[in-house]
């Protein structure tokens, strides 16, 4: 019973952790939205001055899909570890259901 | 006479011309001839690569009615991903998840053993920075390449179908290629990693018995589960689980049987000839496609060193130690990767028996390998 407990609790933990998590990169997808319209705007606002076109261009640097490939490396990694630690634990979970016959 | 001889110059005249003007046709022909050789001579997947010859060379004559007919079936069939959910049907009902049930631990290998995707999709990006893929590559085209290191062909075409890639053939060509390859290619790096003394550890297999409740309520589970937390995936993972419910419920023998073998063999017969469309010539004669199959086998090296590594990972934690030639199972590759590890542990020790091990490890590689695209579906999506 104790087993049982501690397995649930684990699982209970990990979909809340996960449920954060996606909380959370819906609300960066959305001040990344914020952040790109403000940087249109001010890309079409003609008295824009030159030193914040020199930061969109430092933005804009030549490595940007590498850069945007290790950060998706790293949320892809921990991703699957953390969707494959709640499967683990349902199986352990499912794993104490017993058969009437074996019972 | 006259006419025999007309017949024969008009002939001669449209051979030339193709030859003249189109060697690129020539180049599939023969690229279509090479895969048909493959299958047929050294019995490499020759399930889909006998059609998808055949296929190359359909698509590339020079008249309009049998391109036709496989672009209507590409546009009916992969383009809204059916073909690929199909067939996952008929892998969820080859799949025993009795071995993985046993011991779940061992489904963390095949989260390790999507480390090539990851570090592939790293790689591709460099790349096109690089400026070698041209100036209109993106990440998603990218993440589509990498995505050949799943080591599963539906999860590569449903994947790279869903980011509209234009590398899509090269990507099911390497995909399914490198399965093939998994006996050639997996050995050396799993050499490369472990110690004779590491490869000589020995696994107890305890087999406890799985209730089948367990194994009914596994595929349920596991599609609410991945259903919740990466959607994108859903329709992959809901259809092998669906195939594997069918299996294990027990009321539906025959229909677990007719989607093991006939719907399995009829979507993969299908696949084989539709993804052809994609080779087309000017499509697929491209120096990026060379490179597409480079990164493929960089994908396959870089799984099979992940899921070594991490074995070996935990053996520095572990009392238990675990043989880290199991974690190169963790590839999709069912059950290929399984019998190459277990065979490669009979060869180091005839009484290692690594069998049941390996396809637990496998199987989980099966259900990994789709949740890393999902993964990357979810994020790039």
């Amino acid at each position: 019973m104790k087993k049982l407990f501690s397995v649930l609790l684990v699982a209970v933990l990990m979909l809340s952790f996960v449920t954060a998590s996606l909380s959370f990169s819906v609300f960066a997808e959305g001040s990344d939205d914020v952040e790109a319209s403000v940087t249109e705007e001010s890309a079409n606002d003609e008295s824009v001055t030159e030193e914040s076109n020199e930061v969109t261009e430092s933005k804009d640097g030549k490595f940007d899909m590498t850069l945007q490939s290790l950060t998706i490396m790293g949320f892809g990694m921990v991703g699957i570890f953390v969707v494959t630690a709640i499967i683990v634990c349902f199986m352990y979970l499912l794993c104490l259901l017993k058969d009437k016959k074996e019972k | 006479m006259e006419f025999f001889l007309e017949n024969m110059k008009f002939i001669y005249e449209n051979a030339v011309s193709i030859v003249k003007e189109q060697p690129g046709m020539i180049a599939m022909w023969a690229i279509g001839a090479v895969l048909i050789f493959l299958a047929i001579k050294f019995d490499m997947e020759p399930t889909l690569l006998l059609p998808m010859g055949f296929g190359a060379i359909l698509v590339n004559l020079p008249i309009d009615g049998a391109p036709e007919v496989v672009e209507m079936l590409y546009g009916a069939t992969i383009e809204n991903e059916l073909l690929p959910l199909l067939l996952f049907i008929g892998i969820g009902a080859m799949i025993d998840f009795g071995p993985l049930l046993t011991n779940p631990k061992l489904m963390f290998f095949g989260a390790a053993a999507q480390f090539g995707i990851f570090i592939t999709l790293a790689l591709a990006a460099l790349l096109g920075d690089l400026g070698l893929f041209g100036p209109d590559f993106a990440i998603t085209d990218a993440a589509s390449i990498a995505i050949i290191g799943a080591a599963d062909g539906p999860t590569s075409i449903f994947v790279a179908g869903q980011f509209g890639t234009k590398y899509i053939g090269a990507i099911i060509v390497a995909a399914y290629s490198y399965m093939a390859l998994v006996p050639m290619v997996q050995p050396p790096v799993i050499k490369l990693l472990t110690t004779k003394k590491e490869r000589l550890i020995r696994m107890e297999y305890s087999p406890k018995g799985v209730s089948r409740k367990t194994r009914i309520i596994f595929p349920i589970v596991v599609t609410i589960v991945v259903g919740l937390i990466a959607p994108e995936c859903v329709s992959l993972i809901g259809f092998l689980m669906f195939g594997n419910l069918i299996r294990e419920c027990g009321r539906l023998d025959s229909l677990s049987d007719t989607a093991q073998k006939v719907l399995a063999n009829l979507v993969t017969l299908l696949l084989g000839i539709t993804v052809a469309f994609t080779m087309k010539a000017a499509d697929f004669l491209r120096w990026e496609t060379l490179i597409v199959i480079g990164l493929g086998l960089f994908a396959f090296i870089f799984d099979t060193a992940g899921g070594v590594l991490f074995a070996k990972l935990l053996n520095l934690f572990t009392k238990k130690k675990v043989n880290p030639m199991i974690g190169a199972a963790g590839i999709s590759a069912f059950p290929m990767s399984a019998r190459v590890v277990h065979k490669m542990g009979l060869k180091e020790d005839p009484q290692n028996f690594l069998l049941m091990h390996s396809i637990g490890v496998n199987v989980s590689g099966q259900v990994a390998s789709v949740i890393a695209g999902g993964i990357i579906l979810s994020i790039l999506g």
